[in-house]
């Protein structure tokens, strides 16, 4: 799996601002958008993940 | 940027400083904390050997990132005997021949801890074995585990009965 930065917005707006910058990536739960990540099947690895809110 | 994360593991504080926000919680379990009940099976989320409780709930920890879940209480297969007393699904397991190699075996028994938590199979055969479908078994023992998840269900059940009567 390529490397990230992993990013934890304390709110909703940062969140979202953050997740405005190209290559970057709701974690949400993880398993589907991680999956992928790990089989190479993203076509533009996320360079960033989000954290959602709060989390 | 600050990647240390703390955990219960099995009613232990553990504080795990990770060098990389790609470390799996499974990987962590694993490598970091060498507790290798945790099966590592097919490392896709697709197999179930890796199932841990996080807060109670079932989680294939090899699709959780670790960083994600700081501040997390998680139970492994180590955390789910009393000292030398098995837990009643281990000992259901191995009394209906639950398992042949063992592999899945913890994945299951996790899995397992987490659909009678959750009350959702009730005593349908049916219903256990759509509550495990997300654990595979290459021995083929899933007639034997669906006897085992039945059999405690039954047990908690009648238990629960004899409180409330």
């Amino acid at each position: 799996m390529k490397t990230f930065d992993y990013i934890r917005p304390a709110s909703i707006a940062e969140a979202v601002a953050a997740a405005a910058e190209p290559g970057t990536a709701y974690l949400a739960g993880g398993t589907n958008l991680l999956d992928l990540m790990k089989g190479g099947i993203t076509r533009q690895p996320p360079r960033r993940r989000l954290a959602p809110a709060g989390a | 940027m600050n990647l240390s994360i703390s955990l219960i593991v099995n009613g232990v504080g553990r504080d795990v400083e990770l060098e990389d926000p790609r470390v799996t919680l499974l990987d962590l379990l694993r490598e970091r904390l060498h507790l290798t009940g945790t099966k590592k099976g097919c490392d896709r989320g697709q197999c179930g050997a890796c199932t841990v409780l996080i807060d109670g709930r079932r989680v294939n920890s090899c699709l959780a990132l670790a960083i994600s879940h700081d501040g997390a209480d998680v139970l492994t297969i180590e955390g789910v005997a009393r000292s030398d007393q098995l837990h009643p699904l281990q000992a259901a397991f191995i009394a209906h021949d639950g398992f042949q190699c063992g592999f899945c075996t913890p994945g299951q028994i996790m899995s397992a801890l987490g659909l009678i938590r959750e009350g959702q199979a009730g005593e349908d055969p049916e219903r256990v074995r759509e509550g495990m479908s997300g654990n595979l078994c290459r021995c083929g023992a899933y007639s034997g585990i669906t006897d085992a998840v039945l059999e405690v269900q039954k047990s908690l059940n009648e238990a629960s009965q004899r409180r409330s009567a």
